[in-house]
């Protein structure tokens, strides 16, 4: 396969799940004004070792893998520094009150697994919410199929905790 | 899912909460700008990235696999003769008058009837600087003249060396060059590559020019031009030269 083939392929699979990366980015956490610097970030590993993807297989558990992975490393590299001066932007689109129950309930979900320590938030999106199988979690996170199980226990247990917390109206981060 | 996963699956969420999750299942778009700046950073690596490889020639496996074997074996030959030629060298006998091919050399058996004779004096030796400024040669300058010496450290570090040149500077001072051509002599058998060779050397040639041997002179200044042709010395070589008649 030439180079440019494989590049078009790699770039398309990215176009495709660049929502997903998105999302699965802000779920583990990563800062909003981080979020494309880590997408690209992805996109190069994803590009280097494209070789290595078995097409036949779903993509989303192996990009879900180098998301956490990327995001861990960042995590790691700029745990001591204080952001400043962050603030979202105000969404302009016009917000009807299906679409606005939809994004608060999507707020409330961000901020409840943003409270569970990543290790088993990771678990729990990749299986709960991204529904892939818990075999395909532990080859994807390189972790027993055991530690697989035992994690989602506690994250749900966690996130339901969470929610609960929220919901009573603590403050939403 | 199999029987066995289903027993240790932990409980379903509650309802409430999976149903919170169920909206988070579903996937934001991301708004057209942000995708088409995404997009556009990551072909524009691509396009750095075609740019900056260089295809590498493929060298196939087995034929790499027999570069290395043979470079590693290249190398070790080269270093097991290298050993053989520290080994062999200092054992092997010095062809006298002549400089030593290999980089090792054994320090002599030492000269007889040197050391009671030559102990080096200090107050003489300044006068004999002053005597003769121009043939003292510092080991500094001896090092920028592309010779080798020794590198073994002698045992009486390099005393007896000296107190040869000494003798050869003090019949030089008393104008004895026939004595000077001789502890020149001596030296060069004793230390044909040692440390005050070149200026052993400038001595002869003064010597032969003193005592009006024209012909041996050019011929060892010849050789010592030869064998240092960076010597701040020739200047003063050329100079006695330049005396004969």
């Amino acid at each position: 396969m030439s180079p440019s083939t494989i590049d078009d392929s790699c770039l398309g699979a990215y176009q495709r799940e660049l929502d997903y990366l998105i999302r699965t980015l802000q779920r583990l956490g990563v800062n909003p004004a981080d979020v494309e610097d880590l997408a690209h970030e992805v996109f190069l590993i994803l590009r280097r070792t494209w070789h290595t993807y078995d097409p036949t297989r779903p993509l989303r558990p192996y990009l879900f893998g180098i998301a956490f992975r990327v995001a861990a490393t960042h995590r790691r590299r700029h745990w001591r520094e204080v952001p400043f001066a962050i603030v979202d932007g105000p969404d302009r689109a016009p917000c009807p009150d299906q679409a606005l129950e939809t994004s608060r309930a999507r707020a409330l979900a961000l901020a409840a697994l943003h409270r569970i320590p990543v290790p088993r938030r990771a678990v729990l999106v990749m299986h709960d919410i991204d529904e892939i199988p818990v075999h395909e979690v532990a080859a994807t996170l390189a972790i027993p199929i055991f530690t697989v199980y035992s994690r989602l226990r506690k994250a749900r247990r966690e996130l339901e905790t969470a929610v609960a917390q929220l919901q009573k109206g603590s403050v939403i981060r | 899912m199999t029987t066995d996963d289903t027993g240790r699956m932990p409980p379903p969420l509650h309802h409430s909460v999976d149903a919170l999750l169920a909206h988070e299942r579903a996937l934001p778009a991301q708004p057209e700008m942000a995708r088409a700046r995404i997009l556009a950073r990551a072909r524009e690596a691509l396009r750095a990235t075609a740019l900056a490889t260089v295809s590498p020639r493929v060298v196939p496996f087995r034929v790499r696999r027999y570069l290395f074997a043979s470079a590693a074996g290249v190398a070790l030959l080269a270093g097991a003769a290298a050993a053989y030629q520290m080994v062999r060298r200092p054992l092997s006998p010095l062809p006298t008058g002549k400089r030593a091919p290999g980089i090792l050399q054994e320090p002599p058996s030492g000269p007889p009837s040197v050391e009671p004779t030559a102990a080096p004096k200090p107050a003489r030796e300044i006068a004999l600087a002053a005597t003769t400024p121009a043939v003292r040669v510092a080991p500094a300058k001896a090092a920028f003249s592309g010779r080798r010496t020794s590198l073994v450290a002698r045992p009486d570090g390099g005393l007896r060396e000296l107190a040869l040149l000494t003798r050869a500077r003090q019949s030089d001072a008393r104008g004895d060059y026939a004595s000077v051509l001789s502890v020149a002599a001596e030296h060069l058998r004793s230390y044909p590559t040692g440390r005050l060779s070149e200026e052993r050397e400038v001595l002869r040639v003064k010597a032969l020019v003193g005592l009006g041997r024209g012909g041996e002179a050019r011929y060892v200044a010849a050789q010592f031009r030869h064998q240092f042709p960076r010597s701040v010395l020739l200047q003063k070589v050329d100079d006695m030269l330049a005396s004969l008649p």
